[in-house]
């Protein structure tokens, strides 16, 4: 469970080693009753064990906006 | 530091250096005596036999006037007057002033002051005390003659002795990476251009928790899975290249083999407000002032403790800081299990680093804390939420109302009877 921002995208780690790369915003916001929608095949890709928000570095640029 | 004792390189600390000073002291103390008494003791056998020959004058100087040479002299002293050889020739030696009365009376007080003198030797080589006595004597004549007054203070507790270092650190701008494995690195910008950020030096299984362009001066609090704080300041980091993975945290602090960094932040004063909202997967949460998660003496070589796990398999699952002043916050928590469970920060205590927390949601047997986020928006809040079986939502927080803390909270997930789904960390 991750707190979403605007342009964040999410680094999903899986059990066989996998890292893929997650855009929420590619999603509809669902209710609390809804399991929302496949994006990881897990026969082929492994168990999802953990998510971090990918990490963008932080340069004196983006700092400056 | 090391030195040679009893005739051995050995490492001495300020008492057994002491210790063998007075050793070496004592030693010299006895040698002399014995010396001195040696050379005492001479002196009054002579002083004895002068006293003799002036006692018998007249019979000394009748013998040595009917002698055949100096050494025939001597001869005849020994035989008639019993005599040592030694007082035989200082008395044939003697000069004819000394046979004044001035100079019997003088050889009597040499004589009295001999048998003080050889008392006293004897005393020092046969008594320690008073071997110790003339050591202590000594020292304290050549602390007088040379000693020089105190230009240290000693105090009974030093406040706090700390050494400025930042003043010897350049301040310049750096990258920075933490990765969730371990490694940290600090590259200069030109070694960053130079190749494409995803060469990054990590390995496919690990991926970085924090890349930023920071100062050396920056401060670095690094929190671990297991509720350690690992404090570095940037320049105190490994200065690599950017496409080299950095140096490992377990290289000077000891990491758990399943320990990960979770989270860092960077501070440029360590003197500020605010507080660390820390929550574990067995569902406890606190929150502790950066005041009280300052760096110690040993940072270096040993992490902080950050939060007390009560259960030795649980882990930490997030950290947020809050900066003082800030708007009221929400937490917003999910389980393992399905449940969501929303409240006020403000039911969280505050408490000291090594505290366990308070009781962060109801959770039911075999269920865990999945993650925590902590936020100001409740209403505009979104969370997104990852099962097991690969399903992915996004939802607004507002679909649980908020409520309070420690209670069981609601279902956000529906739950399946065959193969349910589950929230991964």
């Amino acid at each position: 469970m991750m707190l979403l921002s605007s342009g964040m995208t999410l680094a999903v780690t899986t059990d066989q080693g996998q890292q893929i790369t997650l855009n929420p915003m590619d999603h509809p916001l669902s209710d609390r009753y809804s399991n929302g929608s496949f994006v990881i095949d897990t026969d082929t890709q492994g168990t999802p064990v953990a998510v971090v928000p990918q990490v963008t570095p932080t340069t004196d640029d983006d700092n400056q906006q | 530091m090391v030195a040679i004792a009893h005739l051995q390189p050995q490492q001495l600390g300020l008492k057994a250096m002491l210790t063998a000073y007075l050793e070496h002291r004592r030693d010299v103390v006895v040698r002399r005596a014995k010396f001195d008494l040696a050379k005492a003791q001479t002196r009054a056998h002579i002083v004895e036999g002068l006293i003799k020959a002036l006692s018998i004058l007249d019979q000394v100087i009748k013998t040595i006037r009917g002698s055949k040479d100096k050494a025939d002299a001597k001869n005849n002293l020994v035989r008639e007057y019993d005599f040592t050889v030694a007082q035989a020739e200082a008395i044939v030696s003697l000069q004819l002033y000394r046979l004044t009365n001035t100079d019997v009376t003088a050889l009597q007080a040499e004589a009295a002051a001999l048998a003080k003198t050889i008392a006293r030797q004897q005393d020092i080589i046969s008594k320690p005390a008073v071997r110790d006595k003339v050591i202590t004597d000594e020292l304290q004549a050549i602390g007088k003659t040379y000693g020089s007054d105190r230009l240290t203070e000693i105090e009974a507790e030093v406040e706090n002795l700390q050494v400025d270092t930042t003043v010897l650190v350049a301040d310049e701008q750096v990258m920075v990476q933490v990765s969730r494995d371990g490694y940290v690195k600090r590259s200069s910008l030109r070694s960053y251009q130079a190749v494409s950020p995803d060469s990054n030096g990590l390995k496919d299984e690990d991926a970085p928790v924090y890349t930023a362009q920071l100062s050396t001066l920056t401060h670095l609090y690094i929190f671990t899975t297991k509720g350690n704080m690992i404090y570095r300041q940037v320049h105190e980091l490994a200065d690599t290249k950017w496409k080299d993975s950095g140096e490992h945290l377990s290289q000077t602090v000891g990491l758990a083999p399943d320990e990960q960094v979770l989270s860092v932040f960077a501070f440029d004063q360590l003197d500020g407000d605010g507080a660390f909202t820390i929550g574990t997967s067995d569902g406890y949460i606190k929150q502790t002032l950066l005041s009280e998660l300052q760096p110690t003496r040993t940072y270096k070589s040993k992490a902080i403790v950050a939060i007390k796990l009560k259960d030795a398999d649980a882990t930490v699952t997030n950290v947020y800081f809050n900066a003082a002043g800030a708007d009221a916050l929400t937490v917003f928590v999910a389980t393992y299990g399905g449940y969501g469970l929303t409240f006020a920060l403000d039911e969280v205590p505050v408490s000291g680093a090594r505290a366990a927390g308070v009781k962060l949601i109801n959770l039911k047997p075999a269920d865990h804390v999945a993650n925590f986020a902590v936020f100001t928006q409740p209403d505009n809040a979104v969370v997104g939420i990852l099962t097991q079986r690969g399903a992915f939502k996004r939802m607004r927080v507002s679909e649980v109302p908020v409520t309070s803390r420690a209670k069981r909270g609601l279902q956000i997930l529906r739950e399946l009877k065959k193969s349910p789904h589950r929230i991964v960390a």
